[in-house]
């Protein structure tokens, strides 16, 4: 049995075959101005790359901010109970998982079988979310990939006093004025990060494990950040931009045996 | 003014202040289709509007909602609330005037929309002649604040009622030393002459009324829930103005009946529930998707909203400003937040409740300052509760799509 699971995201769609307990095949694309369009694209691609029809799929259920618009899935479900089911699916022993995305973070605690317990969202500010790097990295005339080990040889942050994505590019303006390196600004905005996240995380409670997912998780230096100020390792997935794909899947595959 | 929104207000301001004006707007409203007890709020509200704006025989007095309301009605007094005022205008749709003209008169946005649309719709002209102004220091300290401000810019005595926060014996008795002095103050100022035997019948009137709000609460327990809860957002103004009049017995007597009636007939108001809440703090007074989203599309019933708690006991008839002493130091929202949190349970626990929603209103340091205290005391019982950021009166502070989001993962989470 093949079921789907797309997550819609602000700034990417994730696509995800499923067959019973087995990952099949993914996507992940650019969601640009269109989010049914992202989703259609996410999915005829990561069944190319299962090498399934459409028509084998017994049900496709979508998530994330651009879940409304995929009126082609049988459910619509919250990232929220999809981050948790995705997160439990890849760790069983996971009790929190930190997503931040393009535009939104959010910190959700898991339950037995991976039910949301409590959850904390940002989705009104861009500060803590991954468009605060791209901005930082456009100043800084970086590419995303390339920020994370530029923190990492950083030997002190650049303090990020800033809680706001376009005053902190002006206050990096004035650090790069001041002589502060590359490296150091790019190590402070993901402290800055860190401690948004962090903040919003204890108000949900951090227990550990601790798994880290969505496309910032790739950035290794918030990942230190975080890190850092958690007081706990994270759990990086291989793939951290597919788990809410999967959490959609794995309630698709649910729906379908019901 | 070339805002069509101030033609609105040019024309509510007429029709409140005209006796035509007046017949032709419950005209209208005892025409519109609403539940019977609307019916009852509505008349009350135009009586209110009647005796404030058109009518010169009793002195107004502006006041927060805090302040006993019998104390007006046994004094032969009209009360103006303008916190349930900003709330009504929210509901026609005026309150981005409001909110615009106070951040013209230097209001900062990070008050309370409730006051600031307050201030923006006292300077439209579109509330009435004020005798004198009254507010409670407890629980909304912005309020007297506010309130303060009237009175100095139209010339009128204030009086602040300094309410304790803790509830004792010496609280009561400094309160009830306050409402003598207030009334002293009053007569005084605006010639009223004091009559016991009147301000008994006001709390004689307001325990009737009290009666019949605990057998609507005592009804509401009935599952499935004969009720909707967006339909009880004007339970605040209620609770706050009717008692002592005696628009608060038929006011509750036509909603009790009305319940009865749902549960008899075995049709609730809401038809999917699914998960049974308690509502915290405010609901949003204009229409909005919020609400309807939660209860039609998600099957999230509103059980009880905290609103709409008779919180305080029987009033004494023969020691009345003792009893009106004891109800304002005695209100939840007053002294420290675990009374709060004590009361949301036992509530959350008789109207079986799987979960907690606090809509925290913008600017409302009062309800969302504690929230962390609250939401520990309820994960501590095992109750989820999901805090909602947004505007009860400014539809552009309130973001659906973010708020939809939230409400439909904590009824995930509730399944």
């Amino acid at each position: 049995m093949y079921v789907a699971g797309i997550d819609i995201g602000s700034t990417s769609g994730e696509a995800l075959i499923l067959e019973d307990e087995r990952i099949v095949g993914w996507s992940i694309v650019d969601t640009g101005y269109s989010s049914r369009r992202a989703a259609e694209e996410a999915l005829d691609l990561a069944l190319s790359h299962s090498g399934i029809e459409r028509t084998q799929l017994q049900r496709i259920v979508a998530t994330g901010y651009g879940r409304v618009a995929v009126d082609f899935a049988h459910q619509q479900v919250t990232e929220i109970t999809c981050y948790a089911r995705g997160a439990y699916f890849l760790h069983p022993q996971v009790q929190t998982v930190i997503d931040i995305g393009g535009q939104d973070s959010k910190v959700v605690a898991v339950g037995a079988g991976g039910r949301p317990l409590d959850f904390a969202m940002n989705d009104k500010c861009a500060a803590g979310t991954g468009r605060f790097l791209e901005v930082i990295a456009r100043a800084l005339q970086l590419s995303l990939p390339e920020m994370g080990d530029w923190a990492l040889r950083a030997k002190q942050a650049a303090e990020i006093s800033s809680t706001c994505t376009v005053f902190a590019e002006s206050e990096v303006v004035t650090l790069v004025a001041e002589g502060a390196t590359r490296e150091e600004i790019v190590a402070g905005i993901c402290r800055s990060i860190a401690r948004r996240v962090a903040a919003m995380a204890a108000r949900v409670g951090v227990e550990p494990p601790v798994m880290f997912a969505g496309g910032v998780a790739r950035n290794c230096g918030v990942v230190r950040a975080l890190e850092e100020a958690l007081g706990h390792p994270l759990i990086v997935p291989e793939e951290p931009q597919i788990v809410g794909a999967l959490g959609a899947a794995l309630v698709a595959r649910d729906g379908a045996t019901t | 003014m070339n805002d069509p929104k101030d033609v609105r207000i040019r024309l509510l301001s007429w029709l409140l202040r005209s006796p035509l004006g007046l017949r032709l707007v419950q005209a209208l409203l005892a025409g519109r289709p609403q539940k019977p007890h609307h019916h009852v709020s509505a008349d009350f509200f135009l009586e209110m509007a009647r005796a404030a704006y058109a009518s010169r025989t009793r002195p107004v007095v502006w006041s927060n909602i805090f302040v006993p309301s019998e104390l007006f009605w046994g004094l032969g007094i009209v009360p103006f609330f303008p916190e349930t005022w900003a709330g009504l205008a929210a509901s026609m749709g005026l309150s981005a005037l409001g909110v615009s003209q106070a951040a013209a008169l230097g209001y900062p946005v990070d008050l309370c929309t409730v006051h600031r649309s307050a201030a923006g719709l006292r300077v439209s002209r579109l509330f009435p002649r004020m005798d004198a102004v009254v507010a409670t220091s407890h629980t909304c300290d912005l309020a007297s604040q506010m309130l303060s401000n009237f009175a100095h810019a139209e010339g009128k005595p204030f009086f602040l009622l300094d309410v304790p926060q803790r509830e004792n014996k010496e609280a009561v008795d400094y309160s009830t030393a306050q409402l003598q002095r207030l009334i002293e103050h009053w007569c005084e100022t605006l010639g009223i002459v004091f009559d016991l035997d009147r301000l008994r019948h006001a709390l004689h009137l307001s325990n009737k009324a009290r009666t019949l709000a605990l057998e609507v609460a005592m009804l509401r327990e009935a599952q499935p829930a004969p009720l909707r809860g967006s339909g009880m957002r004007d339970q605040l103004g209620m609770l706050t103005a009717m008692f002592g009049h005696p628009s608060g017995i038929r006011y509750y007597q036509t909603l009790r009946d009305y319940t009865r009636q749902r549960i008899t007939s075995s049709q609730p108001e809401q038809t999917l529930q699914r998960v049974r809440l308690y509502w915290m703090h405010l609901m949003p007074y204009f229409e909005s998707e919020l609400l309807s989203h939660l209860e039609d599309d998600l099957g999230g019933v509103v059980a009880w909203e905290e609103v709409s708690t008779i919180w305080w006991d029987e009033l004494d008839e023969r020691d009345p400003l003792r009893s009106l002493a004891r109800k304002m130091v005695s209100l939840f929202f007053n002294g420290p937040i675990q009374r709060r949190a004590e009361m949301a349970l036992r509530l959350i626990q008789r109207y079986h409740c799987q979960g907690a929603i606090h809509f925290s209103h913008w600017g409302c340091r009062q309800s969302a300052g504690a929230l962390h205290v609250l939401r520990a005391r309820l994960r501590q019982e095992g109750v989820p509760l999901l805090i909602l950021d947004g505007d009860c009166i400014d539809p552009s502070n309130l973001q659906l799509g973010p708020l939809h989001t939230r409400l439909e993962a904590f009824i995930e989470m509730l399944l």
